[in-house]
């Protein structure tokens, strides 16, 4: 069962009642949520998510409501619930959805040390996974949007997990676009179905867009990575590869890291791992065609 | 101390400070010094570290004891070794 | 205990989690992580044999809160092996209290445990003197409000708490070990002139077995909140366990020492708590030395408060409670220790936040 095999009031019900649980690969999270904003930003980016019973494992239980004390009559506000406590202060209420996006990535990243967590996004062609390792603002979801609308599989634009035997583990959910990029993923692909456009939030304007229903429906095989890249969107710039030192790709990578420091002596090695058995570059754009078809060619000279 | 962990990537080398887990990029030389004193398994005076590298790593610019003393330096306050009494 | 969680179900006989289901496992999980006992979970269930009895999903979670209690038990001994030198020029000799102390001793208690700051126990003639030479090495004071540090440094048993600079990790340096507004006046020379030293760190020390039990009642039942309550139970339970085995005098012992540190009352229902809730096994005759002349203790009314509180708060306990500080102590920033601008990108994760910072704003 998906989602989408959820009737409008059966949605609603779920979400008031015992909650939802979803399954976003190998993580399930049970949300609940009377706020309208959430029901229709869940029916609407993961309608193709598969939908467990009421009995099955529920990873994380997270809430998004307004929050239960007095200032809820001196300007509406949410926040996000953590088995019912509370790691964040309240947002403005339209942020609804966007807050439950990133409380997801705080409830992975944060607590499955199971893996080795990277702020990248990561996405696979061919059994070949590419990882996009940057700091925000470096256009990686951008990149991750554009790839995907041109084939790419998602495995996720904002946590890549590396398991103890060093393949990718899939997580695949809204991609979340900022500011200036989400006109640019309209433009660019027609077919992108992206929600309403939040304004004034701590990253800007956000809005989010539906992964692609294949990428959701091989949630579960992980994958193999192959290629390192560093991405720079810089105005003007003709897209260009530049070949990236392993070393220096590694030091970026433990950069990035979420865990890195709890994992010890393993850490180290299973980075190291990976760097070893990837290509490194540096990639620098302006048009997302042109980055496509670089990646597209860079893909197929993997072999 | 205990030997810190070490890879070779692309011929430069990475290392993690076992105890504080701090982690690092060493240059080449800085680096074909710490793994000198890792595998020679005592202390080594400066003079001696030039020396073998003069012998065993020649590079096309010698590497000068200033030089040396000044990396030896740079690796104790990462913290990556120690100085011993002579 | 018609209405005991799973939790506590789990830690008094870990074997009946070998039938459980998923929704029990479920549950089992989500409050031993609200407990931060998750990773103590993981030992107990692999001591007994039962780990591989539990369902790949539930072993997940274990997992992930094992990797991170080995992270934290580095970090802690480093910062041990930090403190201890830079007490070290003043000749005081710290003793270690609590998880530090079960930690670096290889208690069993020590095992998966998740840690917020380390205390240390020091003479009130030389607090002065290791509050020096601890900011010598990096060591600042936090709470800087003058009426929070005259209260501190007036009533309480402790100095603020201490921050170092560059680790983040934070000291409590106590010389006392309850507030001079208590009821109960433990004599702490008494305790330091009693303290071990740890094998293989000569200038450590640790509290004497039976003062380290006392130490973990009173901490049990005289904290101003009972966040930990959950936590404090299974160690007093473990101590317990640990140092009356094989040891026909202990129950004599500790109920002496219970009255030379006019802990008696403290102590009395502490084992009555850990019995009833953890079935400690406890000598039939080790309350009878308390019970002559004392006056009656209060029975029903503090039996049904203390051990409400002392389960773990959580939604789905049914004798959960509301408490005013709720702590996601694991996640403190300084135990994960993220690249700073990682930090910033949750949000303001008030998890991250400092304590004091906490207590400032509303």
């Amino acid at each position: 069962m998906i989602v989408a095999d959820l009737a409008g009031d059966a949605l609603h019900d779920a979400l008031k009642g015992p909650g939802m649980r979803v399954r976003t690969g190998s993580v399930v999270v049970c949300v609940r949520s009377s706020l309208p904003q959430i029901a229709a930003g869940l029916a609407l980016h993961y309608a193709n998510h598969a939908l467990e019973p009421d009995d099955a494992f529920a990873d994380f239980h997270v809430a998004v409501d307004p929050p239960t004390s007095m200032r809820r009559w001196l300007r509406p506000q949410v926040q996000f619930y953590f088995d019912g406590q509370v790691p964040f202060r309240p947002l403005p209420l339209d942020q609804a959805f966007p807050m439950l996006e990133w409380g997801l990535n705080w409830c992975v990243s944060a607590h499955c040390h199971q893996y080795l967590a990277l702020h990248a996004a990561v996405v696979e062609r061919d059994g070949r996974a590419l990882l996009l390792p940057a700091p925000p603002g470096s256009g990686k979801s951008t990149l991750c949007a554009g790839l995907i609308a041109r084939g790419w599989r998602l495995l996720s634009d904002e946590l890549a997990l590396i398991d103890a035997s060093g393949m990718l583990v899939p997580m695949p959910r809204p991609v979340s676009l900022k500011n200036a990029s989400i006109d640019v993923i309209r433009r660019f692909d027609e077919r992108a179905m992206i929600g309403p456009v939040i304004h004034d939030t701590i990253k800007g304007s956000v809005a989010h867009m539906t992964p692609p229903a294949e990428s959701v429906r091989r949630a579960m095989m992980r994958a193999a990575p192959a290629l390192i890249v560093l991405p720079r969107y810089r105005a003007g710039a003709a897209a260009t590869l530049v070949p990236l030192g392993k070393a220096q790709a590694f030091m970026e990578l433990v950069r990035n890291a979420f865990n890195y420091h709890i994992h010890g002596e393993s850490g180290f090695e299973l980075l190291a791992d990976l760097v070893q058995r990837c290509r490194c570059y540096e990639f620098e754009y302006q048009d997302l065609d042109e980055a496509a078809q670089v990646f597209n060619r860079l893909a197929g000279a993997s072999a | 101390m205990p030997v810190p962990q070490r890879r070779v990537l692309d011929g430069e080398l990475v290392v993690r400070d076992r105890s504080s887990g701090a982690t690092h990029l060493l240059s080449q030389v800085s680096g074909t010094i710490l793994v000198l004193l890792i595998e020679s398994e005592s202390s080594m005076r400066a003079a001696d570290i030039a020396h073998v590298l003069g012998v065993t790593a020649p590079t096309d610019e010698p590497v000068t004891l200033s030089e040396i003393d000044r990396i030896l330096l740079e690796l104790e306050r990462i913290g990556l070794v120690a100085r011993v009494p002579a | 205990m018609n209405h005991a969680s799973m939790l506590l179900r789990a830690f008094r006989d870990i074997t009946v989690t070998r039938g459980w289901s998923l929704t029990q496992w479920e549950t089992l999980i989500r409050q031993a992580r609200r407990a931060d006992v998750l990773a103590s979970l993981a030992v107990r269930l692999r001591e007994y044999g039962v780990l591989e009895s539990a369902p790949p999903e539930a072993r997940a979670h274990l997992d992930a809160a094992t990797i991170l209690a080995q992270a934290q038990e580095r970090d802690i001994r480093r910062e041990v092996l930090e403190i201890t030198a830079a007490v070290e020029p003043t000749g005081v000799r710290p003793v270690l209290l609590k998880g530090a102390a079960y930690l670096m001793t290889g208690l069993p208690v020590g095992r998966g445990r998740l840690f917020a700051d380390v205390d240390i126990l020091v003479p009130h003639e030389h607090l002065a003197d290791v509050e020096a030479a601890l900011m010598l090495r990096g060591w600042v004071t936090t709470h800087h409000n003058a009426y929070d540090q005259r209260y501190y440094r007036r009533w309480m048993h402790e100095l603020p708490p201490m921050r170092h600079l560059v680790r983040q990790t934070v000291l409590d340096v106590h010389h006392g070990i309850l507030p001079l507004t208590a009821r109960f006046r433990p004599n702490p020379a008494l305790l330091l002139a009693a303290a071990l030293p740890v094998t293989d760190h000569g200038d450590l020390r640790v509290l004497a077995p039976i003062d380290m039990i006392l130490h973990s009642a009173t901490h049990l039942l005289c904290n101003e909140e009972f966040s930990h309550g959950f936590r404090d139970l299974l160690d007093l339970d473990g101590l317990t366990r640990h140092f009356s085995a094989g040891e026909p005098q202990f129950w004599t012992r500790i109920a002496r020492r219970a009255v030379e540190l006019d802990l008696q009352r403290v102590w009395y229902y502490a084992m009555r708590y850990c019995a009833r809730m953890l079935g400690t096994p406890i000598a039939p005759d080790a309350t009878t030395f308390l019970d002559r002349g004392e006056p009656p203790l209060i029975g029903g009314m503090m039996d049904a408060l203390f051990t409400r509180a002392l389960e773990v708060d959580h939604p789905l306990a049914a004798n959960a409670f509301s408490s005013a500080a709720r702590r996601l102590l694991y996640l403190r920033g300084h135990w994960l220790r993220m690249p700073a601008h990682l930090l910033a990108y949750h949000l303001t994760v008030k998890a991250f936040r400092r304590e004091e910072e906490e207590h400032a704003s509303p």
